[in-house]
């Protein structure tokens, strides 16, 4: 989400909103203004944060390293030659999340009374742990690797506008949110939970990120529904492999997850903190945060007389 | 396949609150009678109906038959229906379903048999503390009165009195004694209070044009299950609780 609001929340040229010591603030501006429409419509978001990333992440994560350094190149050159176009278009690809930005999200999630998480290792992971447990609703990002980690629910394409900027483009289109759900996504497949995660190995994960060559979707789907599993396939000769897929089964099915420490419901608004942070420190207008704030505190305040809706789940 | 409803209202409430619930549904009819059950998308109510065979004057199924639908399309098809209209649904040619609806004018339609996802929904086994079978159409104006000025309605109930609550901008408690002439049945074990929400309980009620008295059933912090029962047939409508 905040790697979202980097690449989206930015100016004509790419440049991301920033204060006045140059530092990068529109994560700021996406957690303050994108949470409160959030609350508006009923929802109590839960942010979470990822950790430290499996060794096996490093090929991927090493991947992104080098398309953010291209990226960098690129917006420099388009800088020199004045292109604004391409300046937004690159600069959007060298987002970075540094540890003083999450601390300063969570610095501002706290002070809003949003409840936010710590993932040990993968976010995606934690959110999907969370999700299993009953304490969210559905698990919201746009990669699917949540379902991998075991989440009964994904949502996809969260926005309030219903609008999403396309990435590389300075197009914005119309977005709807997606709602899929695990037992009837594996009863559609024919297969289980198992299956797909070996499913998603054959076509590649962040872990193999390159996946078996010549396998994608719809011949994945077909080999595991023969085969039961990926090991029987490549036994039986018809899959090559050049990694051990077992590990990263492994990953998927035991993800490093912890218990939330806190409770996952909407706690008290800190005005003074909010302003502090948001004014003080990052230089944003006092009169549209002020603005913000009692938005926020109307729906808060709703929310809780209108009580919390649970869903039957955690009763089956 | 061929079955027909005698009472036809009863099918038309059934819709009417399945329609509110999902987009989708799928009938089952078999040997035994037939099943439909659905879940809400967010999952916070749970609407069963059981049909046994023996209620049908016209039950023809040699094997099981699926039959899914758009429910507010079929919803739509049934408007206007009234007491004592029939209607028979039957397997057509092409797969099609045909729905006639028999009445002062007869009206006959052939409808697509959609491919329905029935989610695999597991039993929930519940103990419940209260169990109070009172008049629906009371329960239903209760309902509404309470959620008139508030957006969820909180069921109270101890060994003397049946109480529904609300706080909206004033409060309001409708007080249901034991001994009122609404109440059939009063069976609690102890203090009971649960919160639910008006929506989904006002979507419900209108059952309550078909069956005379409802099992209310209950604990602090638990779903509701409301047990409706019309002409043999049975509705159970299970609610999760708001905190």
């Amino acid at each position: 989400m905040l790697y979202q609001f980097l690449a989206a929340i930015r100016q004509p040229d790419g440049t991301p909103l920033k204060n006045l010591r140059g530092e990068i603030t529109s994560h700021l501006s996406g957690v303050f203004y994108r949470t409160i429409n959030l609350v508006e419509e009923g929802i109590t978001p839960v942010f979470v944060f990822d950790g430290k990333p499996p060794e096996l992440k490093k090929e991927e994560i090493e991947n992104r390293r080098k398309v953010k350094e291209e990226a960098q190149e690129k917006y420099e050159m388009a800088r020199k030659e004045g292109d604004i176009r391409s300046m937004r278009k690159y600069a959007q690809a060298t987002n970075y999340l540094s540890s003083k930005m999450a601390g300063d999200a969570k610095r501002l999630l706290k002070s809003m009374g949003i409840p936010y998480v710590q993932a040990p290792a993968e976010g995606e992971a934690e959110a999907a742990y969370l999700n299993t447990k009953g304490y969210s609703w559905g698990a919201v990002s746009q990669d699917y690797d949540s379902l991998l980690f075991g989440a009964s629910r994904l949502i996809r394409n969260l926005a309030i506008t219903g609008k999403r900027k396309l990435p590389n483009k300075d197009v914005y289109v119309e977005v709807k949110v997606e709602e899929i759900d695990i037992d009837t996504l594996l009863k559609e497949l024919g297969i289980t939970r198992e299956q797909l995660i070996d499913l998603a190995i054959l076509i590649g994960t962040d872990y193999n990120p390159e996946g078996v060559k010549g396998i994608g979707p719809k011949t994945a789907l077909k080999l595991i529904k023969k085969h039961g599993n990926i090991d029987n396939a490549i036994k039986s000769g018809e899959v090559q492999v050049d990694f051990d897929p077992r590990p990263i089964r492994s990953l998927f099915l035991n993800p490093d997850v912890k218990e939330p420490e806190e409770k996952m419901e909407l706690g008290e608004i800190n005005k003074e903190e909010i302003l502090k942070i948001l004014v003080n420190e990052n230089d944003f207008n006092q009169e549209r945060v002020e603005g913000g704030i009692e938005r926020l505190t109307k729906a808060v305040s709703k929310m809780k007389r209108e009580g919390k809706q649970q869903g039957l789940d955690k009763w089956f | 396949m061929k079955v027909i409803f005698d009472n036809g209202l009863v099918l038309k409430s059934i819709l009417d609150s399945l329609s509110r619930l999902v987009d989708e549904a799928a009938i089952g009819i078999n040997e035994k009678g037939i099943l439909i059950k659905a879940m809400d998308p967010a999952h916070i109510a749970l609407l069963t109906v059981e049909i046994p065979r023996e209620v049908f004057t016209t039950y023809e199924v040699e094997e099981p038959f699926t039959f899914g639908f758009n429910t507010h399309y079929v919803n739509r098809l049934l408007r206007g229906i009234s007491k004592g209209d029939k209607v028979a649904i039957a397997s057509a040619e092409f797969g099609d379903v045909r729905i006639d609806v028999i009445g002062m004018i007869n009206r006959k339609y052939v409808i697509k048999n959609l491919e329905v996802t029935v989610p695999d929904i597991p039993e929930i086994r519940l103990e419940f503390d209260a169990k109070i079978s009172l008049n629906s159409e009371e329960l239903k104006k209760g309902v509404e009165r309470v959620s008139s000025i508030s957006p969820g309605v909180t069921f109270y109930a101890d060994e003397s009195e049946f109480k529904l609550m609300g706080t909206g901008e004033s409060e309001v408690v409708v007080e249901i004694p034991k001994e009122a002439e609404a109440v059939k049945l009063y069976e609690v074990s102890k203090e009971v209070v649960s919160k639910y929400s008006a929506d989904y309980l006002n979507d419900v009620l209108n059952m309550s044009r078909i069956s005379e008295y409802v099992d209310v059933n209950f604990s602090s912090q638990k779903p509701l299950m409301l047990d409706f029962e019309a002409e043999g047939g049975k509705v159970k409508y299970l609610l999760a609780p708001q905190q």
